[in-house]
């Protein structure tokens, strides 16, 4: 699989709907390093993660990604994987095809993209369970399928909107560190938003309190 | 051959009633904006007016530029079933998070593709399954091909149910192709069910069942909701208020002649009765209906309640029934030696209530079973012997159920034209059947009247409605 060897840089942003949110943000997450975002319900940490993927404009300042701004690239092109809170996966998709789905989006061919998602669900370590459906598997299962599906297309970052609050602390604290560790070994800067602050300290790099 | 003809016609109204219907239910279901809610309930509007209403408002609108036929009959189909597809299609719309669609982007999907390869497979099992319920509605038609069809290219099975057993005397001939109809109405009921069934399993499998809308955030998706929300206004209110101003119009304008003559009984309505004499018969056989299928139904759908599956499914028969063959049933059944009780009046009143039954037990059913039992241990706990426990867990709900059940049986009887034509007298017609043989007069007196009889009967079914509506609210609460 391609390793990633990018870096995320926010200059000057600022976000907001009509006001600022928040005070202008600079900040540099270099390749496998992640930044920890806490802070409590409606402070912005969720609006920071919709500015820097595309779904609400900036309103002032940059993104960039490998030292390209990618402030005005649309969402789908943007090459920024997400993991929600919720899993999301497609329901009416098997578990191979929502990991193949960004591949397919690629216009990879359907047979390699399949044969790329089966290794990807191997390696979350789900092959066992890979005939069954969606709404079959457990949270926690769910949330490793979401993430081996952010992994598929290769982003050059991903960030991560509260992705662990909905599971069991042992699951939790598992795989807040096999997904830190993966990052790491793959060079993908990451931005992880939380309001735990024991999680936010376990997988943190660099730490951004938001009040 | 009558039947390849329903399948064409309904085939097309599917395709209509899809293609009006699924651009609103994706701005309803979608998007929070002033008059959301009123929309909503605007669009269920059509469904719930008497068929024959809706036909004059079409003929009436449209009248003039097009003749009786196949055009005229597939939009009154597509109108009155615009709120089959918006509830249905709606429901699981809304259903899906938005979310979902920005992790498909990110996934490297454009607009379209996430359209294309996410929502529209989401959605396609409720499509089926309400193209599959327009499909049954249009297929047995009989108030909208009565007076907007052109009696070759809109023949429906239940004319020729009709016939054979009103006209041609020919029952064994009118039960086979009742029959006939009973089969392809079950296998479309069937396909729906089985879609229903896969489209609640895509929305249990998301991890949520919440319900989704979110605001309006960019001018091009303003302007787009905009547009659908006031054409579907325009949509639902136009046939109404071609109907109002025809009950208020004449040669030489506005005039409320044709309200003040309703008591009249002159030659235009020879052999019919006065059009007051109508609507009198109209809301007795109401009140009647109401109370009898508010008693019965009230009863199976607390023997549900028990979950018992052998009442539950008995009660639902007569849904896959066509309202004729509910008729004809009705006929055979009470009309003849040994039970002759056509002079006794009561036939219309059986038959409203087989047709009312089904759909006050779906009404009722639901809402007695989501009742907290936990009230009765709590009542009994306190002292309370077992009845007055039962009473006080379940009464107040009962008495709103009940209400609300009673509107809905009192406005299905008021615009039922399918059965009653099979057993209303000649002489004594309900509103919907005067109104339809209104139509095939020459002359402005009679046009005028059917409006006014259907602008009555649009104002007493709305209401009922209203009513129906409040009461199901207050009783879930």
């Amino acid at each position: 699989m391609t390793m990633s060897t990018s870096s995320l840089a926010l200059k000057e942003l600022v976000i907001g709907y009509s006001h600022p949110l928040l005070e202008p943000l600079s900040i540099d997450i270099r390749a496998g390093e992640t930044l920890a975002v806490l802070g409590p319900s409606g402070c912005g940490k969720s609006t920071l993660l919709a500015t820097i993927v595309g779904m609400t404009p900036a309103l002032s300042g940059s993104i960039f990604l490998n030292d390209r701004d990618v402030s005005s690239v649309p969402i789908h092109q943007r090459g920024i994987g997400l993991v929600f809170q919720e899993p999301l996966l497609f329901s009416h998709l098997s578990l191979i095809d929502n990991i193949a789905y960004g591949l397919r989006a690629a216009h990879v061919d359907r047979e390699v993209a399949r044969s790329k998602a089966e290794e990807l669900l191997h390696w979350v370590g789900l092959n066992s369970i890979k005939h069954q459906k969606t709404w079959e598997i457990s949270g926690g299962q769910a949330g490793r399928v979401a993430l081996a599906r952010a992994l598929a297309p290769n982003p050059q970052a991903l960030l991560f909107d509260e992705p662990y609050s909905a599971l069991d602390t042992e699951i939790r604290i598992r795989l807040s560190q096999e997904v830190r560790d993966l990052l790491r070994q793959r060079n993908i800067p990451a931005i992880h938003v939380t309001h735990d602050r024991f999680e936010a300290e376990s997988v943190a790099d660099q730490l951004l309190v938001l009040t | 051959m009558v039947a390849l003809i329903a399948s064409v016609q309904s085939v097309i109204s599917v395709g209509l009633s899809l293609a009006i219907g699924l651009p609103i239910a994706g701005v309803l279901s979608r998007y929070q904006f002033p008059g959301r809610s009123f929309l909503w309930a605007l669009v269920t509007v059509p469904f719930v007016l008497p068929t024959v209403v809706v036909a004059l408002g079409f003929q009436a609108l449209l009248g003039g530029l097009f003749e009786p036929g196949l055009i005229l009959v597939v939009l009154a189909h597509a109108y009155i079933n615009i709120a089959v597809v918006v509830r249905i299609v709606g429901a699981q719309w809304s259903a899906i998070n938005p979310h979902q669609m920005v992790v498909a982007r990110t996934l490297g999907s454009t607009p379209w593709r996430v359209f294309r390869t996410i929502t529209i497979p989401t959605l396609t099992p409720s499509i089926l399954a309400s193209a599959c319920v327009v499909f049954v509605f249009s297929f047995t038609s009989l108030g909208i091909v009565t007076i907007l069809g052109d009696g070759s290219t809109t023949r429906t099975l239940e004319q020729v149910i009709l016939r054979q057993s009103s006209v041609l005397l020919d029952f064994p001939g009118a039960l086979a192709s009742a029959i006939l109809q009973l089969i392809v109405v079950s296998s479309a009921l069937f396909i729906a069910a089985r879609s229903r069934g896969t489209a609640l399993t895509l929305r249990t499998g998301n991890s949520t069942r919440t319900h989704y809308s979110m605001g309006i955030t960019s001018k091009k998706t303003g302007l787009w909701v905009f547009t659908i929300a006031s054409l579907t206004a325009a949509l639902v209110v136009a046939p109404i208020a071609s109907i109002i101003w025809a009950s208020l119009s004449g040669r030489d304008g506005f005039t409320l002649a044709w309200w003040i003559s309703l008591p009249d009984s002159s030659e235009a309505f020879s052999r019919l009765g006065s059009p007051l004499h109508a609507l009198g018969l109209s809301f007795v056989l109401a009140i009647f209906t109401a109370l009898t299928a508010a008693l019965v139904g009230g009863a199976i759908a607390i023997a549900v309640m028990g979950r018992n599956p052998f009442i539950a499914f008995l009660s639902l028969i007569p849904l896959g029934l066509s309202a004729a063959t509910v008729g004809l049933g009705t006929l055979l059944a009470f009309g003849r030696a040994p039970i002759d009780l056509r002079a006794s009046g009561v036939l219309i009143p059986i038959a409203h209530a087989l047709v009312a039954v089904p759909l006050v037990v779906a009404l009722a059913a639901p809402v007695l079973r989501a009742a907290d039992p936990r009230r009765m241990l709590v009542a009994s706990s306190l002292g309370a012997s077992p009845n007055r426990a039962w009473w006080t867990a379940y009464g107040n709900v009962i008495r709103m159920v009940m209400l609300a059940a009673g509107g809905l049986a009192g406005a299905v009887s008021l615009g039922e034209f399918g059965a009653a034509t099979f057993l209303a007298r000649p002489d004594s017609p309900t509103v919907p059947i005067q109104i339809s043989k209104l139509l095939t007069r020459p002359g402005e007196q009679a046009y005028a009247t059917a409006a006014v009889l259907s602008v009555t009967l649009i104002i007493a079914t709305l209401t009922l409605m209203l009513v129906v509506d409040r009461m199901n609210n207050k009783a879930r609460a």
